[in-house]
């Protein structure tokens, strides 16, 4: 029986794919986009934190925490040691104005499917199903093979979003049980990918080429999300077109426009975020001029 | 269960409850909608849950009130997803949802100043009404129940 590290489920999910959906999201990620949407889905330890906007700086938490993992700031707001947090609930419990929460729970895979199965009148009515996102779910891929398995075994359609920067064994692992693959690719150039996430992008590309002959395109799509400052460039989206088009010419591309909604959630974390603040998501003519920079190279969503 | 259309005067008259009703605060409306704010995992398990009431129960009948923003309803997608909501409900043997699709801001806005607003009906407990007409308590109730936009 394997465990897992969940962050949320979304139920009623209807913009992932076909049909109504619910996502699974992992917590864990060997990425570090500084635009990052799902921040909790980093780090795959469970985390507690204090939400500034709720928090009056009473100080209970640090008298509180068996390990002594809180103490106040210099703002007067509390600050929590994440190394001495043994996630033991204490404070969130203690917390006179709910201030605090963890940020994932642990989940055997039975547990998870049976809660992902309660939808099932509504996956076979609409076409949908399960998809996988996060974080990056394959950083628990035997994980996310054991609750797809149960899926399938049901007849529910199972999907994933991953930025395929794990072993090859891994994206392996879950062929046989994943329908559908939302591949990342971020940027076509590896130092720039380096520079940016942290980790350059030779092992993903090599990944979706594996990818791509493993699997008919149809059950396959590349994605580039649009970063205003970063991702959203003419010669990147060309290239990346070319990099998909090289492995199979017929897996379509989509670009994802910008959500500018991860900003609040920054603030509610108090997570410091170098990120540019106040952007905004492109418009129409925009998006438009972006499918052009792609056009003639690739089919674009 | 007997609250169908009169969930808030038979509210008004219920003292406080164990789940945190507070005193004469309205009842669930319909009799089977969820208490507001309590369906935080969405509609899909809303409507698994009132799939498993028996209906025998409803003296007076019953219903559920799911309320939708216009943004759903916007592209063909949206619209084939929910009539697989539907189809849904309906192999759930559900009797009767009623659904509304009026933005919040609309209706915040129509009782700051109804006259700007004469044709904007709502289905309210089996019945549709203008939203103008109806009475304070009756619209701040509306504009509390949950509405999903399907995010």
């Amino acid at each position: 029986m394997t465990k897992g590290m969940v962050f949320s489920l979304q139920r009623f999910s209807v913009h992932d794919g076909p049909g109504i959906r619910t996502t699974v999201f992992l917590k864990g990620c060997p990425l570090r986009c500084p635009w990052c949407q799902n921040p909790e889905g980093l780090v795959r330890a469970a985390r507690v934190w204090n939400f500034d906007n709720l928090c009056v700086g009473c100080g209970k938490c640090t008298n509180v925490c068996p390990a002594g993992a809180i103490r106040m700031g210099s703002d007067g707001r509390p600050v929590i040691d994440h190394h001495l947090c043994t996630g033991c609930d204490t404070c969130i419990r203690e917390c006179v104005r709910n201030a605090l929460a963890v940020d994932g729970w642990e989940v055997s895979a039975a547990d998870l499917a049976k809660t992902l199965l309660a939808d099932t009148v509504f996956f076979t009515a609409s076409g949908g199903g399960v998809s996988f996102s996060g974080g990056e779910p394959l950083c628990q891929a035997e994980f996310v093979r054991d609750v797809a398995e149960r899926c399938r075994a049901s007849g529910i359609d199972t999907a994933i979003e991953t930025c395929l920067e794990v072993p090859w064994a891994a994206v392996e692992s879950v062929l046989g049980v994943i329908d559908h693959f939302l591949v990342d690719i971020k940027f076509a150039d590896p130092e720039r990918h380096r520079s940016v996430t942290g980790v350059g992008n030779e092992r993903i590309l090599d990944n979706f080429r594996r990818l791509t002959a493993a699997l008919p395109a149809d059950r396959l799509r590349a994605r580039l999300p649009l970063i205003p400052g970063f991702t959203a460039h003419a010669d990147n989206i060309a290239a990346v077109a070319d990099i998909v088009r090289e492995a199979n010419a017929d897996v379509p591309l989509e670009l994802l426009n910008f959500n500018p909604l991860a900003e609040a959630k920054y603030r509610r974390m108090a997570l410091p975020n170098d990120f540019p603040s106040g952007l905004r998501a492109f418009t129409d003519e925009e998006m438009a001029a972006f499918r052009n920079a792609a056009a003639g190279r690739i089919r674009v969503l | 269960m007997y609250t169908v259309s009169a969930h808030v005067p038979m509210g008004a008259n219920v003292g406080a409850s164990p789940d945190g009703r507070k005193a004469g605060a309205p009842l669930a409306d319909g009799g089977m909608s969820a208490v507001y704010g309590r369906d935080v995992n969405g509609p899909t398990a809303l409507l698994k849950s009132v799939a498993r009431i028996d209906g025998k129960l409803g003296s007076n009948g019953t219903l559920l009130n799911m309320k939708f923003l216009p943004q759903f309803f916007k592209s063909e997608e949206g619209i084939g997803k929910f009539s697989s909501l539907l189809r849904a409900f309906v192999a759930l043997r559900i009797n009767h949802v009623q659904f509304n699709v009026v933005n919040r801001e609309d209706l915040l806005a129509a009782q700051k100043q109804p006259e700007l607003f004469p044709n904007l009906t709502i289905r309210v407990a089996g019945y549709t009404a203008y939203f103008t007409e109806l009475s304070r308590e009756l619209q701040d109730e509306i504009i509390a129940r949950t509405a999903y936009d399907g995010v």
